[in-house]
């Protein structure tokens, strides 16, 4: 079945919400780096005002996006540290041209994260494969609060095996660090998706491979 | 009773981990600016290895032992800003001359925080008064986790009405800014106080009014 079919036969919430849109590329990021199938579900993990009726694999078009999406790739990463992990997410690329766009009535953050969905319309979206294309580590993660102005920084480095695009029509290939801000007053701050672009760094291998030996041999060190 | 005396009641573990100590000058800080009497007592917020059996109201000999001891300082502020105050800490000057210091054994970040405790000795130290002698705010946080290290920094602004001891020999009697820095792996032991002086240096009272005001600014709601 077509999406503009599909997106038809939902409740009215839903096709007043969504819209199907045509990307060159969406990227889901997961730190499992074997997901052998991805199928569309509603997960544990959404905001308690997101809709709850459509299971989806969300994606962005943009790496930026997808972190954002996440919601929580620094945290996870920190907590992997405190268990002396190293903390790695994988970069799929998704197999499709067309995908759902829900509008913030339906994704509060949809502004923030460029969420799209893929949906099960027909037999190619109920179960499919993606590759990986690229993995990154966070490698530093910044909370300042200066006299009640709460700015969050988070810092990757990204090795793609194939051009990815990092944010708007920046594309990228090989090793290079991305680095992503936000900034509000304090209790403005909401669920710590609302990031933006601050610089994207050329690296390379040697560098990929210090910062992860630095991480392990720092989060290796002492401990309860 | 002497201290000397009431320390003799104590169980030998215990004793053995306590000394006397002479102090002119001991503080106690708080985000409570109306504390009528200091009861000697164990609180909620001890480790859990810290002893439980002695009441006492723990203090010391500078503020940044103070903040260093209080373990909770930079965090409270966040819980103030966020709940819309700035999250005012103001000094109380302990009125004794004498103070029990815990070591390790019963206090075990007392290497770190170089704790003090007053005890209930006798009627004067079981129920008793202290003066505010100057107040803090905190203006600025950061906590960086960095290939797996974390280095938290917090700045203080402060403002005391008489000398009061910052750290070591230092006192200050006017405005002051006092920046404190830790940095380890993650996982490394003792996490939480056992912060470093990075900068420590006397201000205009204009700036600590001007950091005051833009604190209301941001965080107080209307």
């Amino acid at each position: 079945m077509e999406l503009q079919e599909w997106i038809k036969m939902q409740n009215n919430r839903i096709r007043q919400n969504a819209e199907v849109v045509t990307l060159n590329q969406a990227y889901h990021i997961s730190s499992n780096p074997k997901i052998k199938r991805f199928i569309p579900a509603i997960s544990q993990r959404q905001a308690p005002s997101e809709d709850r009726t459509v299971p989806r694999v969300c994606v962005s078009p943009h790496l930026v996006g997808a972190i954002c999406g996440h919601a929580a790739v620094s945290m996870d990463a920190i907590d992997s540290w405190f268990d002396k992990k190293m903390f790695e997410m994988s970069i799929y690329d998704m197999p499709f041209t067309e995908y759902v766009k829900p509008n913030s009535k339906l994704v509060f953050d949809a502004e923030d994260t460029d969420e799209h969905w893929i949906v099960p319309n027909d037999l190619r979206s109920v179960t499919f494969k993606a590759p990986i294309i690229g993995k990154f580590v966070l490698y530093s993660s910044v909370d300042i609060f200066d006299l009640g102005v709460s700015t969050f920084e988070l810092s990757f480095i990204v090795h793609a095996e194939r051009p990815i695009c990092v944010y708007g029509k920046q594309y990228h290939t090989g090793y290079f660090k991305v680095v992503i801000e936000s900034k509000s007053k304090i209790g403005k701050y909401t669920w710590g998706n609302a990031y933006k672009l601050k610089e994207i760094i050329p690296s390379n291998a040697g560098e990929y491979r210090s910062i992860t030996n630095r991480i392990n041999k720092n989060i290796t060190v002492g401990g309860a | 009773m002497e201290l000397s005396a009431w320390l003799q009641n104590l169980p030998d573990k215990t004793r053995k981990g306590l000394t006397i100590i002479d102090e002119s000058h001991v503080y106690h800080i708080s985000t409570n600016p109306d504390i009528k009497q200091f009861i000697p007592q164990v609180g909620s917020r001890q480790m859990p290895t810290e002893d439980r059996t002695v009441p006492r109201v723990c203090c010391a000999r500078s503020i940044v032992d103070a903040v260093r001891g209080h373990a909770a300082v930079s965090g409270q502020a966040i819980n103030k800003w966020k709940a819309g105050s700035v999250g005012v800490f103001y000094i109380y000057r302990l009125p004794f001359k004498q103070y029990i210091k815990p070591l390790p054994a019963i206090v075990p970040d007392s290497g770190l925080t170089n704790e003090l405790w007053v005890v209930p000795n006798d009627p004067t130290t079981a129920v008793f008064k202290a003066g505010i002698v100057g107040e803090f705010i905190v203006s600025a946080v950061s906590e960086e986790y960095e290939e797996g290290e974390l280095e938290h920094s917090f700045t203080l602004m402060l403002h005391t009405r008489e000398p009061v001891r910052l750290c070591g020999n230092t006192f200050l009697s006017g405005y002051g800014k006092i920046e404190l820095e830790r940095e380890a792996p993650i996982n490394a032991p003792v996490r939480s106080n056992g912060h470093a002086v990075e900068e420590m240096v006397p201000i205009s009272a204009e700036e600590y009014q001007n950091v005051f005001s833009k604190l209301v600014k941001n965080v107080v709601k209307e």
